[in-house]
């Protein structure tokens, strides 16, 4: 059965996120006009990879049962990430924990086990700086994306297939990129095909959509061809979603559509809840 | 890897060997031993399970408890934590109301031991989640002959009777297993309790022979997949620690036990020699 291999030190599985940087994410978001969308993009991508590396921490160590890419495109496709890992295509979880650019110190809301929420002071490490200029070179993304987990499912042809996550604004300068985005769910490793997970952030205040198994209700067709770019989920990512409440059917794919930050946040990391971490 | 003790006298207490001599009755005897593997290409130190084995009661009321706790994965020292619990609810007995205190208890012990260190800003943020484990604690009443064992979350009981399953607990089918079992967490303080997870109990009588298997969840899962199935997995169950290892990869590799740390404590019930030779007391 696809996408249920035991993720281990020997078979990790890989993300690589691809992030819109172009100057239209300079504009404010919909969800929220206090914010820029590349503000909510690079919180939300530095809370995932900040959770990454706590899923993995076992006491003083992280276990490297995932590697991790981010490539950024505004103007050109280039790393995301800057000082010691710069310029790198997959990092081991465990370099990534132990090279942000600054940990910061930030409050969160906190269940505090009675129904209410507590404030909580928690360390808030940022490895992706916000930038927004240039153009939407998303098709030449996805195939940098296409070459890079190609290699990589060539070395690790066990493993849970790598999950690719594109987050944008949504209109490409350099073309319709479904034919990329096809060919890159071609590729994959014996337990199944990469899964292509698109996130649209939208200068809109359309309600949010989330896991959607059609195109109904879509704002534009911006949205209609990231929906229709993104892979149908896994099962155990249709119960993942399930569990936290969203409304998911067999046919829901990894797509959401201005998804508030808390959404965004959680449908990054339910994209990222694979097989088993042993 | 597999240890071995003898206990039932009622005079030892936690960690102190068993006097060779007793004036109290012995009906009968308990007969330890442990078997326990890490996951597959883990090391020992990585292994997350911890069990425990200790004496109590009084000369005329003798216990053995013996405790089996299986630390979560995706908790931050796991171990210490399983560590803590089976040491504890080995030697101190349970008492009802009291065992969140308790664990509320061991929770500041585990904060003390793993937090003094200087620690990454990931292990400092999953420290503050705390850790989680299973934990299931069996206490035999060796004058009375009979057994109670109580559990939180998924490390079973298994009870074999003249070649049958007499008593599963608290798991009695291999589809009631899943991703998220009840834990008892460090950080009792935190949660409502209301949303405590439940402490199962179970208790009976024990008959010479009687052979208690305590196991955490994989293999757990694979003694009642293999009950199911209509065959014996008591039997199949390699007792020597020769044939344990390279069985338990066998089981892993053809997908029919899940690659997890394994813990398997046997506890047989023996007639003891002298006593069987002994003659009837006067009436």
């Amino acid at each position: 059965m696809p996408y249920t291999a035991e993720i281990n030190r020997s078979k990790p599985t890989a993300f690589f996120f691809l992030i819109d940087q172009s100057g239209s994410m300079d504009d404010p978001w919909g969800m929220d006009g206090t914010k820029r969308k590349c503000d909510a993009v690079a919180d939300a991508i530095n809370r995932l990879l900040s959770t990454l590396v706590i899923r993995c921490a076992k006491g003083e160590d992280v276990r490297d049962y995932f590697q991790v890419g981010v490539i950024g495109y505004g103007g050109s496709v280039k790393s995301g990430f800057k000082g010691a890992l710069a310029g790198r295509q997959f990092v081991p979880i465990s370099e990534v924990a132990d090279n942000p650019l600054r940990v910061e110190q930030r409050t969160r809301k906190e269940d505090d086990g009675a129904g209410g929420l507590v404030e909580r002071m928690v360390r808030f490490p940022v490895w992706f700086e916000v930038d927004a200029s240039g153009s939407t070179p998303m098709r030449e993304a996805i195939e940098t994306a296409h070459g890079a987990v190609k290699a990589w499912c060539e070395l690790y042809p066990l493993s849970y297939p790598p999950a690719v996550i594109n987050i944008s604004d949504g209109e490409p300068t350099d073309g319709d990129p479904s034919r990329a985005a096809a060919a890159l769910k071609e590729v994959g490793t014996n337990d199944g095909k990469v899964l292509f997970f698109n996130i649209h952030i939208s200068s809109s205040s359309k309600r949010p959509v989330e896991f959607p198994d059609s195109q109904m209700g879509l704002a534009d067709e911006f949205a209609q061809r990231l929906f229709e770019m993104s892979s149908v989920l896994p099962p155990r990512l249709v119960d993942e979603a399930r569990k936290e409440g969203f409304a998911v059917s067999e046919k829901s794919r990894g797509f959401a559509f201005n998804a508030d930050l808390r959404a965004l946040v959680q449908f990054l990391d339910i994209g990222t809840r694979t097989a088993e971490l042993r | 890897m597999r240890d071995e003790k003898e206990s039932g006298d009622g005079n030892g207490r936690a960690g102190q060997p068993i006097p060779s001599s007793s004036l109290i009755p012995r009906p009968s005897s308990l007969s330890f031993s442990v078997l326990h593997a890490p996951k597959e290409e883990h090391s020992e130190d990585e292994y997350e399970d911890a069990c425990a084995v200790a004496d109590g009661g009084t000369p005329d009321a003798p216990v053995v408890t013996a405790a089996l706790a299986d630390g979560a994965s995706s908790s931050v020292f796991a171990r210490q934590w399983a560590r803590l619990l089976v040491g504890h609810f080995s030697s101190v007995p349970f008492a009802d109301g009291e065992t969140w205190s308790r664990v509320a208890g061991l929770g500041q012990a585990w904060r003390r031991e793993v937090g003094t260190k200087k620690l990454a800003w990931y292990a400092q943020e999953k420290l503050a989640q705390g850790a989680h484990a299973s934990l299931l604690v069996v206490t035999w009443d060796v004058a009375g002959r009979r057994w109670s064992a109580r559990a939180v979350g998924d490390t079973c009981l298994f009870v074999v009777r003249q070649d049958r399953l007499h008593h599963a607990f608290p798991v009695g089918r291999s589809t009631e297993f899943g991703n998220r079992p009840d834990l008892v967490p460090t950080e009792v303080e935190r949660v409502a309790p209301d949303r405590l997870p439940p402490v199962h109990e179970a208790a009976d009588a024990f008959e010479d022979g009687d052979r208690f298997l305590l196991m955490t969840d994989a293999l757990a899962a694979w003694f009642l997949r293999t009950v199911e199935a209509g065959a014996r997995p008591w039997e199949t169950l390699p007792v020597d620690p020769a044939a344990f290892a390279p069985w338990l990869r066998a089981q892993r590799e053809s997908g029919s036990l899940h690659n997890d740390d394994v813990t398997l404590l046997e506890a047989v019930v023996r007639e003891r020699p002298e006593q069987a030779a002994a003659p009837a007391p006067a009436a």
